[in-house]
């Protein structure tokens, strides 16, 4: 037992570091490749060659990101396979098809396009390549999409039956896959927030070329289209990000409470605008929620249900299936965690003694017993669990990152309102040496936020790798913690060598740029 | 296909190509099969690349490696595959895991 909670351990802290050093790259290849492909339009309709040295210097830099970024995502996979075997073959045919298509389809197109983009320039017409670096931004898209409709349906499993005969979902309804509430916000929630990252990291590298000096008007014209993608990009994250709360409350509750560290519940729920929590607290005893708080009256209830009185459930109210009022009266019911582990008990069983009927090829019992596991499969997962309790995510670990990520969204917004008022009207402010610096510090945050938004939406949802049907301890495979913790070092040092590799390129590139004065004028 | 689109030197041009480098098609480019084009295109690419394009190109062969010939080898077996031979026994296993005792 003590080397089954290793190996869960070490192969979730593995899967955690693959996937946000590989999510280092993804935003930026998503984001920068519509800039590029902007700028390159500009040039196209302008025919100026200072829009094409733009182009091919931000080009370069997508390229160098790209290049480093591809296949990390990969091991992800691999890691499926080995550590998560259980997982990977229950979800088989969920995954399958949504991982197969962008393989095929967006990955191949990407590629293609690419060498189009860095090869072609003396090659193809201007349209032909203006052609290519679009399907390039749009093929990174597509690849998004299906990985994040795979991501969605963990949280929100929908358009599949299980199949206790295979052990494996089975998709019945691709479009309930593809377009469920879950999915939709997920997808633009996190490619415009590529965008506001690839955004950002313009601004800030151009704010260094105008520190440097030689290069304004090549600066300058960077933050101009960085600016609108950025400002677009923001508004529609902090809009997706609110849709995607409002699936959670309807998916994923528990999770909704956890990032609000709220245990119980009341009508009118306030939302927290700032707390630090109570290390003390459990919903087991009755300690304050918070040490500080400051919350905004009825926020939560008008935010995710448009009703300034709507019961918005806590962490208690969910496990204990009710919620009350100022007066004691119950305004909400759900099924407890209780009843919930005692149908999730009985789906188990049922699928027990489906695996003796199915070896004895008694047809009769199989379909009797399919018929108990159906019923109760919405609760599956909780069969796992004797105690409620433990159904319980981390409520520190998913507040701080909820709230970092709010805070630095705000922060970006507020950013991104300032630097496109001031390319567009007051452009000799941004050379200002204040300016710059805050463009720059302004990169890494980008970063922090899109990563924080992940680990509040995974950890958030502990303990279930598929929402309510399997947990993590179930996911994971009998292997030993050893190989496990020697390839999650082997990973974290080729993982750290290839960021290290990218930044080293990049500043390269970028401070042999600043060296540069600007373009002689043509025909801009 | 034109030639003569981006005559004009620049600075800071693509990864792949170095910019000191003339890279036009050869004049009989257009007759031949669209295979050998797309082929010559590749190889003129690659043979054209500044030094940070060969750079990339060796972190990503380096990597790859890394990934598919140790990590994917050595590591990362896929334990349903390896450990079964049908479909059947590998749901049979899935089945029996998952109602592990140790699990609870």
């Amino acid at each position: 037992m003590e080397d089954l909670i290793g190996v869960i351990n070490w192969s979730r802290a593995q899967f955690a570091l693959t996937a946000i050093y590989h999510w280092l790259f993804v935003p930026m290849t998503l984001g920068l490749a519509f800039i590029v492909a902007i700028m390159e339009t500009i040039y196209v309709r302008k025919k100026s060659q200072k829009w094409l040295q733009i182009t091919k210097f931000w080009m370069k830099l997508f390229g160098v990101n790209f290049a480093l970024g591809v296949a990390t995502g990969i091991i992800l996979e691999f890691e499926f396979g080995t550590n998560w075997s259980n997982y990977s073959w229950f979800v088989g045919d969920i995954f399958g098809a949504p991982l197969a298509i962008e393989g095929i389809l967006a990955f191949f197109m990407e590629s293609t396009f690419i060498a189009v983009m860095f090869f072609g320039w003396n090659k193809v017409s201007r349209g032909f390549h203006l052609a290519a670096t679009w399907l390039t931004a749009i093929g990174a898209t597509i690849s998004a999409l299906w990985i994040l409709v795979a991501n969605a349906w963990m949280q929100k499993p929908v358009g599949m039956v299980f199949d206790p005969g295979q052990m494996r979902c089975v998709m019945d309804d691709f479009w309930a896959l593809v377009l469920s509430g879950m999915a939709t916000n997920k997808f633009f929630h996190a490619v415009l927030d590529g965008w506001v990252l690839g955004a950002i990291f313009v601004c800030g590298v151009s704010a260094f070329l105008l520190l440097r000096k030689g290069n304004r008007d090549f600066a300058i014209r960077s933050v101009k289209v960085a600016s609108v993608v950025g400002l677009v990009g923001i508004l529609f994250t902090l809009s997706t990000g609110h849709g995607s709360a409002v699936e959670v409350s309807k998916a994923q509750p528990m999770k909704l409470a956890a990032m609000e560290g709220l245990y119980r519940g009341e009508p009118g729920q306030g939302i927290v605008a700032f707390a630090i929590l109570n290390p003390e607290k459990t919903p087991q005893n009755n300690a304050e929620p918070y040490l500080v708080e400051f919350s905004i009256p009825q926020g939560l209830s008008l935010l995710i249900y448009g009703e300034t009185g709507h019961f918005v459930p806590g962490i208690n109210n969910i496990v204990d299936g009710y919620g009350l009022d100022a007066h004691g009266d119950t305004v909400w019911t759900a099924p407890s965690y209780a009843e919930r582990i005692a149908s999730g008990k009985v789906a188990q069983n049922a699928l027990r003694q489906f695996g003796d009927a199915q070896q004895a090829g008694n047809k009769a019992a199989m379909d009797s017993l399919n018929n108990i596991i159906q019923a109760n499969y919405a609760n599956f997962g909780y069969g796992f669990y004797d105690d409620p309790y433990e159904m319980v995510p981390d409520v520190a670990m998913t507040f701080y990152p909820f709230h970092l990520m709010v805070y630095i969204g705000g922060y970006l917004l507020l950013f991104f309102i300032a630097v496109t008022a001031i390319a567009y009207w007051r452009k000799e402010w941004l050379s200002t040496k204040w300016f710059c610096w805050v463009s720059m510090l302004s990169v890494p945050l980008a970063w922090v936020c899109s990563e924080a938004g992940w680990c509040a939406a995974e950890l958030g949802r502990q303990p279930w790798v598929i929402q309510d049907v399997m947990p993590t301890k179930a996911a994971i495979s009998f292997i030993s913690s050893g190989t496990v913790v020697t390839s999650f070092f082997l990973f974290a040092a080729v993982f750290t060598l290839l960021l290290a590799a990218e930044i080293t390129i990049m500043v390269r590139l970028i401070v042999k740029q600043a060296k540069l004065t600007d373009y002689k004028p043509e025909n801009a | 296909m034109k030639t003569d689109v981006y005559r004009k030197p620049s600075v800071g041009s693509g990864i792949a190509v170095d910019s000191s480098k003339k890279l036009t098609a050869p004049p009989d480019a257009g007759r031949r099969a669209l295979p050998v084009r797309i082929f010559r295109f590749y190889m003129d690419g690659f043979r054209g690349m500044g030094k940070t394009g060969r750079q990339l190109w060796l972190l990503i062969i380096i990597k790859l490696i890394i990934i598919f010939l140790v990590f994917k080898i050595f590591f990362f077996p896929d334990i349903l595959s390896r450990d079964y031979d049908s479909d059947q026994e590998r749901g049979n296993a899935v089945r029996n895991s998952l109602l592990d005792a140790r699990r609870r």
